[in-house]
């Protein structure tokens, strides 16, 4: 037996610089019962896929064809992607033979900046329902791509898994129907509606590539309204699975639909014992042993707490925070003045629906998902209901007194700023795999950091430290935060102290273009940049589900301190408008090309809306929307420093 | 000058003395200065300190940047403030408390370090009753009388403060043979003696220079003689209610110059 198979979880706090503090967060009832701070429902998180993408291999006289049938719909577009694709020609047929191409538009649309090649996209209109013969000529024997098929037929095909929970040994059980991409938002009713329209799935097949790249192909069974599957992962890492439907409407008329599913399996974590610990009149720790199978030196928690009051059982906040893992035992810390606050008298007090989870995307690592009850008796609580701002502060964020994490001192910046050295400053962060590109500097007055490192896939954990790293030169800073700059930036401020919490009134944490519940490109993107050995790779905090289990530890306290602005591509009537010619068949309008629009804003944040014109990076259709100085002079001007 | 211990005799206690003495000095602190702003107190209170506090009133929107430092007229010094948050202990930051302002009492009678009284909202932040970064207890014995010198120091360059009020509250106790022991201290420990029971160590006075010449002779040792045997009067050296052998002993032990 290793000592790392021991089954405790020890501490791995070490050999760095810097700590940095967390904090211990604590919000009210009302976040519970708006359901912010409660892990959301899995299906209701199931997303719309609309498009097929299609394994490209080309034979011995570089040549590939497929059957593809179209149901009606009043555009088709098809996109080969691969490497050598420049060279790439395709022929799509009717279901009448005829390759005419009156009317087709073809467009050769450069592929940058997410892969270094121009590829041939076929837009036609109003095409007609049935089979058509697609051939791509032109590439190399053996050589392999992606055929992207997207039609607006508005039928998608809807996936989601039962739980978050992705652990070794565990089923997980994903879900799939058809209905239409304006559903009803209740899965249940939407693959109910879909079947009573005559929507059904005529064949489905699920491939799962586990963390060592074996591929195994299931089909898919009938559950009640659903085809589904049950996978148990037996190794941790990533897991990717590929659904691949052929649908068949009320007409007759059959149709291609895939979707791209991916998680993180990791080794289970149980709540073994737990202790009770006054750290002052006010606090309470709450001390959990947990026997994890493998070592880890933080968690992300999270609690509902409970207790009797005049108003009978009812939840009066909600703690949690990242914690150490130290000797086996993580720490909650209430604030027992949340109690007063709301109602209750301190007798029967719970935590419910206890959450603990990895820091990178949320991920559950409780076999259950949560610890239902946990009792702990009854407590004295301050008689008075605090009302003083500064002690609503200390309830919501502690007081920074619990073991911290080591950061690498890895400070970094574009060594052309005008910030002030151990002052107050505005900090401009680029986003995910970025190349460095973002806000100008220069659009912005006064003191202004820059964080830059570029060509990073992060975790929001790991991007948010990175930040408080070059932060740390800093006494105090407001965030302006780009895609996932600004999710790091909503991160740190709830979970760590950093300057972010003595800056100036003003605007905290702005946003632009930041996926607060996630994208399509976060999987799919990685899954077609393998087909060319470049990208940054899956980002799990980015993934819907990833986002949403994410969003779930974000309390409204920070969500009233962001503001966050999206972007749209300039639509015109007389031609078929997109940001970029990839990601336009991957996502649902309006997008920035990156980002759809309702997937930008945060419920609870000050939502700044969308402006029409712009997209989300360099190369795409309209121009970054960074550079958008209407709205970065308000961000410059009111952003807090 | 030997020194009879004399039964009987009536003992005072020299209360100790309290008093406020508030400086001057340049309002504006020197923003990341080396030289800091330097008010000056003058004290006459003649003694030595038995127990001090200062009151002061800085405007300063970052307090973290701060560093207190008393002197005393003899050269000692004492450390009130030390830049609060720093080093980074662990949610303040690196760069230490962000708070504004301090309106507020040092005392070693707090029961809150000033070091660790931060908050984000609170205006001033630091305020009320606050334990200094050294304790007070080190000016203990030095003496009161003379100029005391309060420097503030502003350590960042970055968010600069002004200074209102410096005071400083002492309670001293006379010293008069600046032993750095309170008179009454060193009587009751009896390392000095007090033989008319004045509350001043007869090292700092003449008990048998009854003429008060600032010399013990003849014509004191004839007065006392004349007296002898009545009640009272400066003959009575001792203070006994009557001129007796014991006064007469006091004089020729103490002949001499005084």
């Amino acid at each position: 037996m290793t000592l790392l198979s021991l089954g405790l979880c020890v501490s791995l706090l070490a050999g760095s610089q810097q700590v940095v503090a967390p904090k211990q967060v604590g919000a009210p009832a009302s976040d519970l019962l708006n359901n912010r701070l409660r892990s959301p429902d899995p299906s209701t998180i199931g997303r719309p896929f609309g498009h097929a993408m299609l394994d490209i291999t080309f034979d011995d006289e570089g040549q590939w064809q497929y059957d593809v049938p179209i149901p009606p719909t009043a555009h088709l577009s098809l996109l080969p992607i691969g490497p050598g694709c420049e060279t790439w020609s395709l022929i799509a047929t009717n279901p009448n033979g005829q390759a005419d191409g009156s009317n087709q538009t073809i467009t050769e649309g450069s592929l940058q900046p997410f892969f270094p090649v121009t590829a041939q996209r076929v837009d036609i209109a109003n095409p007609m329902a049935g089979t058509w013969r697609i051939t791509i000529h032109g590439g190399h024997p053996g050589d392999a791509g992606q055929l992207i098929v997207r039609d607006r037929s508005g039928i998608a095909l809807q996936l989601h898994p039962t739980s978050h929970v992705a652990l070794v040994g565990h089923p997980i059980v994903l879900r799939s129907a058809l209905a239409a991409v304006d559903r009803s938002g209740s899965p249940l009713q939407d693959a109910l509606d879909g079947l009573a329209s005559g929507l059904d799935i005529i064949n489905a097949q699920i491939n799962w590539r586990d963390s060592r790249s074996n591929n195994t192909t299931f089909e898919l069974v009938q559950n009640g309204p659903w085809l589904e599957h049950t996978f148990t992962p037996t190794d941790t890492g990533p897991h990717e699975a590929r659904i691949e439907i052929v649908g068949i409407d009320a007409d007759g008329f059959t149709f291609l639909r895939s979707a791209n599913w991916h998680c993180q399996v990791n080794t289970p974590v149980v709540v073994t014992g737990l202790q009770q610990i006054d750290l002052d009149e006010n606090r309470l720790a709450i001390d959990l042993d947990i026997d994890c199978s493998e070592p880890r030196s933080k968690v992300l928690v999270g609690s509902e707490v409970w207790c009797n009051g005049s108003d009978g059982m009812r939840p009066r906040c909600w703690i949690g925070g990242m914690t150490a893992v130290t000797d086996g035992r993580i720490r909650l810390v209430l604030d027992k003045r949340w109690l007063t606050l709301e109602g209750g008298n301190g007798l029967d007090l719970q935590l419910r629906e206890t959450r603990i989870a990895d820091p990178n995307a949320a991920q559950p690592l409780l076999p259950e998902g949560a610890v239902g009850v946990l009792a702990l008796g009854n407590v004295e609580v301050p008689v008075a209901a605090p009302h003083d701002p500064d002690v609503l502060l200390d309830m919501q964020h502690g007081k920074g007194d619990q073991p911290g994490f080591q950061v690498e001192g890895g400070a970094r910046d574009q060594g052309s700023r005008a910030d002030q050295y151990g002052g107050h400053n505005l900090m401009l962060s680029h986003g995910y795999c970025s190349d460095g590109q973002s806000f100008p500097p220069s659009d912005f007055t006064g003191n202004v950091a820059v964080y830059y490192n570029p060509d990073q896939n992060f975790s929001h954990d790991e991007f948010a430290l990175d930040i408080w790293s070059l932060g740390s030169q800093y006494k105090s800073y407001g965030l302006v935060g780009h895609s996932q700059g600004g999710n790091a930036a909503v991160h740190l401020f709830t979970f760590y102290w950093s300057g972010l919490d003595w800056a100036s009134d003003g605007r905290l944490l702005q946003g632009m273009g930041v996926p607060f519940s996630g994208t399509a490109l976060a999987g799919n993107l990685a899954v077609l940049a393998e087909l060319f050995g470049i990208g940054c790779g899956i980002n799990y905090d980015m993934t819907y589900d990833g986002a949403a289990v994410w969003l779930s530890y974000i309390p409204t306290s920070t969500r009233e301190r962001t503001w966050t602005w999206t972007s749209t591509f300039q639509d015109d009537w007389w031609s078929y408008d997109y940001c970029h010619v990839v990601t336009d068949l991957l996502l649902w309008d309006p997008d920035d090309g990156v980002v759809e629009n309702s997937e930008g804003d945060l419920d609870g944040a000050h939502n700044m809306g969308t402006t029409t014109g712009w997209c989300h990076i360099e190369d795409m259709s309209d121009p970054p929307e960074v550079t958008d100085t209407n709205r970065t002079s308000s961000m410059n001007s009111e952003g807090a420093r | 000058m030997k020194h009879l211990a004399l039964p009987c005799a009536l003992v005072l206690i020299t209360p100790a003395m309290a008093d406020t003495f508030c400086g001057t000095g340049s309002s504006a602190i020197p923003d990341g200065g080396a030289n800091g702003t330097s008010w000056t107190i003058e004290v006459t209170q003649d003694g030595i300190v038995t127990n001090a506090r200062s009151f002061i009133t800085i405007n300063h929107p970052w307090v973290g940047d701060l560093r207190m430092v008393l002197q005393s007229p003899d050269g000692v010094t004492v450390t009130l403030l030390d830049r609060p948050g720093m080093p980074n202990g662990g949610w303040i930051g690196p760069w230490g408390c962000g708070g504004d302002d301090i309106n507020g009492l040092f005392t070693d009678a707090a029961s809150v370090s000033a070091e660790s009284m931060c908050s984000q909202v609170e205006v001033p932040v630091l305020h009320g009753n606050m334990l200094p970064t050294e304790p007070f207890s080190i000016l203990q014995g030095h003496p009161t009388q003379g100029t005391w010198t309060m420097t503030i120091f502003d350590d960042s360059p970055v968010d600069a403060g002004t200074v209102s009020q410096v005071c400083l509250l002492l309670e001293s106790s006379p010293d008069c043979n600046n032993n750095g022991v309170a008179d009454s201290d060193d009587i009751a420990n009896g390392s000095s003696q007090d033989v008319d029971g004045n509350g001043i160590p007869d090292e700092c006075e003449c008990p048998g220079d009854v003429t008060g010449e600032g010399v013990i002779d003849i014509e004191d040792i004839l007065l006392v003689i004349g007296a002898f045997g009545q009640t009272g009067g400066i003959a009575d050296i001792d203070g006994s209610g009557i001129v007796d052998i014991a006064d007469i002993l006091i004089v020729i032990e103490g002949w001499g110059n005084c």
